[in-house]
């Protein structure tokens, strides 16, 4: 492992996960992942398709319950459902909105069922909507969205809560640079306002251009951690023949995953 | 291969992978064909399925009564109730249980003997939908022309040979005998059927029946849909997004629930109102048939969860939600008054949740009942309602194991 894992959690630390493991059917999943992330930081966590990232994240969101190891947000920990709910935002890969309802119904139902109303929640749905480029289509359906829309308005309900620790899965799948640059501000300022990010991506360029550390998880454990720096000036095996970039990033991860297919 | 049989292999290959569509083109006929045929074939004339139970008083001891009596427990359509008194016959009648009721009264036998008239009494069901009570009277009717001709015929060959001694020549006596049948059967029958109709209420305006028939139905059509969305969130991953948020797992399965069982009261509601204002159908009891609705809309929604609870996507759902649907509606009197049901399908519809419904609804509706006549269908539906919800909360997954 690259960086040196935090063996003591900074007062900054929003996310504090340790030794988690997941087993389905005897499947070991997960096994004994470590990470963390501070406020006003971007962790990517990389890796192949079945490597025990979407598990990761729905232990970290409690849709699932870790067969061991422990995760703290902001202080709390995961198996204290109820308390730590309000402190973390999903956005998960699908576009989880009512697609028959409008981007302001949805808003206002996803705010109402984090407790928000009366004029904080309409200050929150107008700020969300500005940020996402979405105001003027406040009261269009969300199914006459195109794809990118869509992606946008799934990324505010997200943030509704205002959450510290802000979980993006794969949020740029099949959006148009646009979005995609839109999104990436988005996170941008969000990590500059504090938000902890754990950022989710097949696409190596924008673990490069968005993340401050980067974990990659292959077979259920992080084989590599660090800062995109760290991990380009170091091999594992042979050394990486890194030419030019944006494919720098894209080489450690199949050198350290190999190329076979995973699903 | 020619491009069209190519194209043609392809699809048949994914028809045949396609177990909705299988499910759709194969399975719900065959069920269909299998309840609707079960339910017609026990009208036949023929097979131990179609006996009709039939109450009987038969307070004439004598031996014409008595041989009537005889004759009619070997006609094959009816199974006999022998009854201790012309009012208990007449009770299951009345009570919309039974079609028909036969009584032999006192004195018949004698009358018969003396060469008078005399009268079969047949009590039957108001409904002009019954047929059963017509096959009933016809029976009895085809019992007594019997009875007379052959009485008719034992009395003139009697008088022929006592007219002519043993030297009667046959062909002679043969036509003699057939002159004073014919003459005899040209007067007024010997023994006859006196009709009368049971003395309860009786709206059979079929709306009384198609009106909550095809509402129920409807609604469990409704509730179908509406709970699909459970399986349509999970799939969008907008179940996901709300199983994290703070909110308790069974407020929101309760939230839904309780959408779907409201949709299913004012859904079964304005039915009916239409069906009052449009096609005057008789309420009877308001409180008796309210109550019935909401208890109705509350089994419907419960068993739209259990279906809910069972299958994992909602192409599995669709086809068993129909095949559902059409078997309770079928079963269950949406489609045709239970009363005419022979009395074994009349026991399996309560299975179903239309069953115990129709029931209430047809002694309000069409029997003009009280309301405590509802009180047995509310009873079920309650707890149809709680077995329902109990195997639904016991089956029911918030999250897939991934």
């Amino acid at each position: 492992m690259i960086a040196t894992q935090a063996t003591t959690v900074a007062t900054s630390t929003i996310l504090d996960v340790r030794n988690l493991h997941k087993t389905f059917d005897e499947h070991e999943v997960v096994r004994g992942v470590s990470f963390h992330i501070d406020a006003g930081e971007i962790f990517g966590l990389l890796g192949p398709n079945g490597a025990g990232k979407s598990t990761t994240i729905n232990m970290l969101a409690t849709y699932l319950k870790p067969t061991s190891g422990t995760a703290t947000v902001v202080g709390i920990p995961i198996s204290e459902t109820e308390r730590v709910k309000r402190s973390i935002g999903l956005v998960p890969q699908e576009i989880a909105l009512y697609k028959d309802l409008t981007a302001d119904e949805n808003m206002r139902f996803f705010s109402e069922v984090y407790g928000l109303h009366g004029a904080v929640l309409n200050a929150r749905i107008d700020e969300l909507l500005k940020r996402v480029g979405l105001l003027d289509r406040r009261n269009d359906k969300v199914d006459a969205f195109s794809g990118g829309m869509q992606r946008r308005l799934n990324l505010a309900a997200g943030l509704i809560h205002n959450p510290p620790l802000l979980m993006l899965d794969e949020p740029t799948v099949g959006v148009d640079p646009q979005t995609r640059e839109a999104i990436f501000e988005l996170a941008e300022q969000l990590r500059d306002n504090g938000t902890a990010i754990l950022y989710t991506t097949h696409y190596m360029e924008e673990a490069e251009r968005l993340c401050d550390r980067i974990a990659i998880i292959d077979e259920g454990l992080i084989v590599t951690e660090g800062t995109l720096a760290e991990l380009l000036a170091t091999s594992v095996g042979e050394p990486i023949t890194r030419v030019e970039r944006p494919h720098g990033l894209a080489e450690v991860f199949l050198q350290l995953t190999g190329k076979q297919y995973r699903d | 291969m020619p491009t069209v049989f190519v194209i043609m292999r392809k699809d048949l290959k994914q028809f045949v992978n396609d177990r909705r569509a299988l499910a759709m083109s194969l399975l719900i006929p065959f069920f269909l064909m299998l309840i609707i045929g079960g339910v017609f074939g026990s009208f036949s004339n023929t097979g131990s399925t179609s006996k009709i139970d039939t109450p009987i008083f038969v307070e004439d001891q004598g031996a014409t009564a008595q041989q009537l009596l005889k004759t009619l427990q070997q006609v094959p359509n009816l199974n006999l109730e022998m009854k201790t008194s012309a009012a208990d016959a007449r009770k299951p009648v009345e009570n919309g249980d039974r079609s028909a009721a036969i009584i032999v009264p006192a004195g018949l036998s004698a009358a018969v003997e003396q060469g008078k008239a005399a009268m079969v009494t047949v009590v039957t069901s108001p409904s002009s939908q019954d047929y059963r009570a017509l096959v009933v009277q016809s029976a009895m009717d085809n019992v007594l022309q019997n009875y007379t001709a052959a009485h008719i015929a034992g009395q003139v060959a009697a008088s022929a040979v006592q007219a002519n001694g043993g030297t009667a020549d046959p062909a002679r006596v043969a036509s003699q005998a057939s002159q004073q049948a014919a003459e005899q059967l040209n007067k007024q029958p010997l023994l006859s059927i006196k009709t009368q109709k049971a003395t309860q209420t009786m709206h059979d305006s079929s709306y009384n029946q198609v009106v909550p028939g095809y509402a129920i139905m409807f609604a469990l059509f409704a509730v179908g849909g509406g709970i699909e969305s459970i399986l349509a969130e999970k799939e969008a991953g907008v179940w996901k997004r709300l199983l994290i948020a703070p909110i308790s797992r069974w407020a929101l399965l309760g939230g839904k629930l309780l959408a779907h069982f409201i949709i299913g009261v004012v859904q079964i509601g304005l039915l009916f109102i239409a069906g009052r204002i449009f096609f005057g159908i008789n309420v009877g009891s308001l409180p008796g048939v309210v109550l019935l609705i909401i208890v109705t809309a509350l089994a419907t929604t419960a068993l739209g969860m259990l279906l809910v609870s069972v299958v994992k996507t909602r192409q599995q759902l669709q086809p068993i939600t129909t095949i559902v649907v059409l078997a309770f509606s079928a079963l269950g009197g949406s489609w045709w008054p239970l009363f005419l049901m022979p009395n074994w399908l009349q026991q399996v519809a309560k299975v179903t949740l239309n069953g115990w419904a129709m029931i209430g609804f047809n002694n309000l509706m069409i029997f003009g009942k009280g309301f405590t006549s509802v009180l047995p269908s509310l009873l079920a539906l309650v707890v149809y309602s709680a077995i329902c919800f109990g195997l639904a909360i016991r089956f029911f997954r918030f999250q897939e194991a991934s």
